[in-house]
């Protein structure tokens, strides 16, 4: 299999290039700001799209046009620009998400079921620590965790807490406390704790270098082909979408 | 009609037996005997309906024995059999429901089942650990649910023959990749503390499980007692009751 890799110059599209190596995938066109995707569509089985908002719906047109699978890692895209690409999952087979780890999938999946399978006398709290320079809290993946959280108790209206201070009175059962740690270069680590009164649970995912997120790619670029025309994400990758 | 159930417990004097009776109590269960080491176990076992044996694994295939006998069903939480006894125990399963759990815990037994889905869905570069730690009174390593974990991990990949290695120490090589390293930590009054690591490169998953008290093992085996008393004869465990096994 060979692959398209678009935004090449970034820090995710060289990690793209490293993993494409590691896995004895051919890159048969890697490009950035001011080259002409069209040849470089044409010559991959793949695309693999970690650029800028703007540039995926038309990365996407090509694409449908080549008839090739499409793997978008990129984020950030406004209404207009998502549905044109939505559009496109009529034609080829498209798999989108903001995290490409197997580690942090298997993590929302496992969540959600340890969410349904305990009851309400397990509390569930998220803490997270990533590097100084992060400028968002909480994480998007803390997020999505949460989100895993109310999926598998859906009866349960939640109340998400961000850190707490003062005397704010007992914790509500319909609580989720989220922590945000931030120092060093820690690349992300994110806990979600389900705690009873006698034992609890704890699911941890380490994140040790961006690689993670490529590798991810590379598998859905590889799971993508032969796939039907249709919008998939990671868990479909991962086979942990029940049909 | 409500009928109270008839429970005998099999090794009341230690730290289990006594969670199992204050269990019980709860369960508003009628305790129909506490058998340990000198009392005759078989009028107990007559009176019950369901035996709950928590004591040592040279007494479990004699409670087994009297189990079918009389027809009566067993829930086992004693764990460090040897094979011979575990062969003669299992040799009752086709007269009578048999719950046999080294963790009688739902948060245990939600760990095997997460830790069986995070094996699978990984490759063979996500290397597996187990770490546990017990209260220095306990005499057998790795704990039943250690055991159980390997287990789990093993049935998850079943295309790799795993070998387990309990600690490391000198100059033992470079980890082979068909490799389950197992730790056992003693130490002070921990109840039980259990973690799967799924490791590779560049990432790692880390499932644990802390038990604060050893009511979670005995609500657990009461549990399981009033699930298996009206199961067909066999060999179950907290999956079963849980209705933690996909068909």
């Amino acid at each position: 299999m060979n692959v398209t890799i678009v935004g090449a110059k970034g820090r995710m599209g060289q990690a793209l290039i490293q993993s494409a190596e590691k896995n004895g995938i051919k890159v048969s066109a890697a490009i950035d700001q001011g080259d002409d995707p069209e040849p470089a569509v044409i010559s991959g089985d793949t695309v693999i799209d970690f650029s800028f908002h703007n540039v995926t719906p038309v990365i996407t047109k090509l694409a449908a046009k080549y008839k090739k699978p499409l793997i978008i890692g990129t984020t950030g895209h406004h209404i207009e620009e998502r549905n044109t690409i939505l559009s496109h999952t009529n034609d080829i087979p498209i798999v989108w998400t903001g995290n490409f780890s197997t580690g942090v999938n298997l993590l929302y999946y496992l969540t959600k079921i340890a969410a349904q399978v305990t009851d309400s006398d397990f509390q569930p709290e998220v803490v997270e620590m990533h590097h100084r320079h992060k400028v968002d809290a909480p994480s998007g993946t803390a997020e999505g965790l949460i989100n895993s959280i109310k999926e598998g108790r859906n009866a349960i209206k939640y109340n998400v807490q961000h850190g707490r201070s003062g005397i704010i009175g007992a914790r509500p059962d319909e609580e989720i406390g989220v922590h945000s740690l931030r120092g060093g270069s820690v690349v992300g680590e994110h806990t979600v704790v389900f705690v009873s009164d006698h034992e609890r649970i704890e699911l941890t995912h380490k994140a040790q270098d961006r690689l993670i997120f490529a590798d991810g790619a590379m598998r859905a670029a590889k799971w993508a082909q032969g796939k039907q025309a249709g919008l998939y994400d990671m868990l479909d990758v991962l086979g942990l979408n029940e049909g | 009609m409500n009928k109270r159930l008839n429970v005998t417990i099999i090794g009341s004097r230690g730290r289990m037996g006594q969670a199992l009776i204050i269990s019980a109590q709860a369960h508003e269960m009628h305790i129909t005997g506490t058998i340990d080491q000198g009392d005759d176990p078989e009028p107990a076992i007559k009176a019950c309906d369901v035996i709950i044996d928590f004591s040592n694994h040279q007494v479990t295939p004699g409670i087994a024995d009297l189990a079918a006998k009389y027809h009566k069903t067993m829930i086992i939480g004693t764990t460090g059999h040897s094979e011979e006894e575990s062969r003669r125990v299992l040799a009752h399963t086709s007269e009578i429901p048999i719950v046999w759990a080294g963790n009688f815990s739902t948060g245990v037994n939600l760990l095997f089942y997460l830790t069986k889905i995070a094996a699978g869905v990984t490759d063979l570069d996500f290397h597996p650990e187990v770490i546990e730690m017990h209260h220095q009174y306990k005499v057998d390593a790795p704990s039943g649910t250690a055991v159980g974990l390997v287990n789990a991990l093993k049935e998850a990949r079943s295309s790799t023959e795993y070998k387990t290695k309990h600690g490391r120490q000198g100059i033992s090589g470079a980890r082979p990749v068909e490799e389950i390293g197992v730790h056992s930590i003693r130490g002070g009054s921990i109840v039980g503390e259990h973690t799967v690591m799924l490791v590779s490169n560049n990432e790692r998953i880390e499932l644990t499980h802390k038990a604060q008290d050893r009511s979670i093992f005995a609500d657990g085996a009461m549990k399981a007692a009033i699930w298996a008393n009206h199961q067909a004869p066999g060999l179950y465990d907290m999956l079963d009751v849980l209705g933690l096994k996909k068909q």
